[in-house]
């Protein structure tokens, strides 16, 4: 080769590594973009020394391009540690799987619910001291994902919703989910979430009692449906998709009339309910529900007589004794009038539910004089126990601390525990009564399931018809009335 | 007409050696076998095929990876010292054959080698995957929760999973990429090194082009805490070394979802980028062999 040449040679190698910096550069920034994208956001703080991002034994699993597998495999491990009841085995795992794949929801969801449902003791209550650490396992996956509707809904209705029973937390956390999208998860392209998603957003605005952002929503939510619906091929699908939206907005407008007396809102909730009925197929018990509702509202337009289901009050006379039966275990006992069979004579909401009609008609021995079905809560828990809902994912928890609730029946004005033993040797972990001051609650909260629509029937959304002498609540949950008993505990009152 | 007649000669002998066919046998097999990935998770939230192609996937790609690794550095070391060892080099240049045609040929001949173990594992990575992807679509109903708060099923909601996946294909690309140049610096070595030296050597630049995320890191580290020194020096080795981490970016393939770039421009760029570094490091190659005494 000729010196010429190689000059040549020596100029393009000198030419061509000035491309490939260029590329670096734009390579570079990007690369990096991903490498914090798929790089767990652990309790809230990224740390900044790639070092510590994951742990050392995962380094080389990370190099050699298996650290989704080595996440899939402890994944798939965890499920065998389930089947085997090992579950705090699993709970380290949920950790590991998160910091090696950030991005898979599935470990966020299921390691929440796990950490919220399944560390029971011998009577099947669960654990709650592991609740703070469900929030943050989902907070956690909600700072990784933060495009995507699911953790948001996860940690609103799964979690808030259905666990904590704060619709006020829930609310907040689903109506971030509605503003998220749902992805592909073949092309990473933007698809429409589920349209249960919006649903859910009108009921929580129900449950805090915010009627005329609910009434909006169902109409966002079938109007969404409606949207949707132009690119289906199942008919039937997309017409029952609708059909939930006009019965639960029907159902508002007619319950916000029995309940409060808004005639035009009964109008519009039997418009719907009439429609409904007129559609081809439609169940007989709505047919029903919509010829009664229309004959109802006509006859109180005509005498000028709007319903006030919700306007007369209901003395609950809540009782609350608390027996200890021997060290550790005790009974909670007492009375409430909750719900009286009377108390349903001439309500509004008769005409669709004909309930106190039905029970008249029953012989004198299956005749009901009350109609159960509520529940009392109860919580007992050390004086101070403050749940930590923005701590960082732990996997150990404070086994010194203690809380535990649950909720009883009540039937026939009554309600009564049968025994809380909390006293079990094997139990000794979920209950160490370390404390030396302890707090028993017991209440009745119309919002939460213990109050069912045919108690808020009678007492409204929000426990407006509620008196009690003793113990009514106005308080813990402003804008609502509630019942509250509480009382503090010695260690010795207890064991 | 030369070169060509060089790689295809490359290609022919470097199938035939034996350890080339037992990795990219086990290989081919590991990945069939992993077909066989069935979990049906009770624990998760999700239907157990997800996991299963997320584990398929992932395995494919990484067994890929490390396949193709140890085929473009067993081949590469040894390409050109073989052919100074068995003194067939005096043959070859004696006739009318450039030392660059030489040198461009047996690279040519070792990136269609890599090319036919790729597309090899590639059909069959990509044929697994749609097996198990026709196998979750025909049994896949996701369920969802009714405004009543029970579970219903909504097949119409069901989000299908392509028989093809465009991700896959991108990462068997990446992982080429990554080997093509893996094999152009370890050819560049051989010009000067013993095989020995040069599998080692080759290993050590491909670990540390591995670690290229660290090493920017190190290169950008806040100056009050960083001498200077350690800056420049890690700077200097993240602009040399290649890197190639920047073809490893499995967990955007796996969630697409979440992918936070342009995944195609991105596998563009880094071809690119690949196929740059291999013509430095051939150009190189062939300036020093045109100087070297065989």
């Amino acid at each position: 080769m000729g010196e010429n040449k190689r000059k040549m040679l020596c100029v393009l190698v000198a030419f061509l590594f000035a491309a490939v910096m260029f590329l670096q550069t734009i390579l570079d920034p990007k690369q990096m973009k991903m490498q914090k994208a798929s790089t767990s956001v652990s309790g809230g703080q990224e740390s900044q020394e790639f070092m510590v991002q994951l742990p050392a034994q995962f380094l080389l699993a990370s190099f050699t391009g298996f650290k989704e597998v080595i996440a899939g495999v402890l994944w798939v491990r965890a499920d065998s540690f389930f089947h085997t009841g090992q579950y705090e085995a699993i709970i380290p795992l949920v950790r590991l799987v998160t910091w090696l794949d950030p991005h898979n929801i599935d470990v966020y969801t299921t390691g929440a619910w796990h950490l919220d449902y399944n560390f029971v003791d011998t009577s099947e209550m669960s654990d709650k001291r592991y609740i703070p650490v469900s929030i943050a396992i989902l907070k956690e996956g909600i700072a990784n994902n933060p495009r995507i509707w699911d953790l948001y809904f996860e940690l609103g209705w799964t979690h808030y919703n259905k666990k904590l029973l704060d619709y006020d937390k829930g609310l907040k956390y689903i109506e971030q989910a509605v503003k998220r999208p749902g992805f592909d998860i073949n092309t990473g392209k933007e698809t429409p979430r589920p349209e249960y998603v919006d649903r859910m957003l009108a009921h929580q605005y129900e449950k805090v009692g915010r009627f005329e952002d609910a009434i909006k929503q169902w109409r966002i939510a079938r109007a969404r449906s409606v949207a949707i619906a132009k690119g289906e091929k199942n008919p039937e699908f997309v017409s029952s998709e609708t059909d939930i939206c006009d019965r639960n907005l029907s159902l508002l407008y007619l319950r916000l009339a029995w309940r409060y007396g808004n005639m035009d809102y009964y109008k519009k909730g039997v418009d719907i309910m009439q429609r409904l009925a007129a559609m081809k197929g439609a169940p007989a018990e709505i047919v029903k529900a919509a010829k009664n509702a229309g004959k109802d509202y006509a006859k109180r337009l005509a005498a000028n007589n709007p319903p006030k289901d919700a306007a007369k009050p209901v003395d609950a006379g809540l009782t609350v004794e608390m027996l200890r039966v021997k060290p550790g275990v005790f009974m909670i006992n007492g009375k409430i009038n909750l719900m009286k069979a009377e108390e349903y004579k001439g309500l509004a909401s008769e005409c669709v539910t004909n309930w106190y009609a039905d029970n008249l008609k029953l012989p004198a021995l299956r005749k009901a004089d009350w109609r159960d079905g509520a529940r009392a809560n109860w919580m007992l828990c050390d004086y101070d126990y403050k749940m930590d809902e923005n701590a960082a994912f732990n996997v150990h928890i404070d086994k010194d601390k203690m809380i535990v609730w649950d909720s009883i029946y009540v039937g026939g004005g009554k309600f009564k525990s049968g025994l809380i033993d909390l006293s079990k040797r094997e139990d000794r972990g979920f209950y160490p009564f370390k404390a030396d001051k302890y707090k028993l609650v017991v209440w009745i909260s119309p919002q939460q399931p213990g109050c069912a629509d045919y108690i808020q029937d009678r007492i409204g959304w929000k426990g407006e018809a509620l008196t009690d002498k003793n113990y009514l609540d106005t308080k813990t949950h402003p804008g609502f009335k509630e019942l509250r008993w509480e009382k503090i505990l010695s260690r010795k009152d207890i064991l | 007409m030369i070169i060509w007649s060089i790689a295809k000669t490359t290609v022919g002998d470097a199938l035939r050696k034996k350890v080339v066919q037992i990795f990219l046998v086990v290989a081919i097999g590991l990945i069939v076998i992993s077909l066989s990935f069935s979990q049906n998770l009770a624990f998760s939230a999700k239907e157990g095929s997800s996991v299963d192609l997320y584990l398929l996937k992932g395995f494919g790609l990484g067994l890929m990876a490390l396949a193709g690794g140890l085929i473009s550095l067993v081949m590469g070391v040894s390409l050109i010292p073989q052919e100074i060892e068995r003194r067939t080099i005096y043959t070859i240049l004696s006739k009318p054959v450039q030392r660059y045609e030489f040198i461009v040929g047996k690279f040519l001949g070792a990136i269609l080698t890599l090319a036919i173990c790729m597309a090899l594992m590639g059909t069959v990575f990509m044929g697994v995957i749609a097996a198990k992807a026709y196998a979750a679509n025909a049994s896949q109903v996701m369920p969802a929760v009714t405004a009543a708060g029970g579970l219903e099923s909504t097949a119409a909601q069901v989000t299908k999973v392509q028989l093809f996946d465009v991700n896959s294909l991108m990462g068997v690309v990446n992982v080429f990429m990554q080997f093509v140049l893996l094999t152009s610096v370890v050819m560049l070595f051989s010009v000067f090194f013993t095989p020995t030296i040069n599998f080692f050597l080759g290993l050590g630049v491909y670990v540390i082009g591995l670690m290229a995320s660290l090493t920017e890191t190190l290169a950008w580290h806040d100056p009050d805490t960083s001498p200077t020194i350690l800056q420049a020096f890690y700077t200097v080795v993240h602009a040399v070394i290649p890197n190639f981490d920047k073809f490893n970016q499995m967990n955007s393939l796996l969630h697409p979802e979440m992918a936070v770039t342009n995944m195609p421009l991105y596998t563009f760029q880094t071809s690119l980028y690949g196929l740059i570094y291999a013509l430095i490091a051939m150009t190189v190659a062939v300036i020093i062999f045109e100087q070297k005494e065989v």
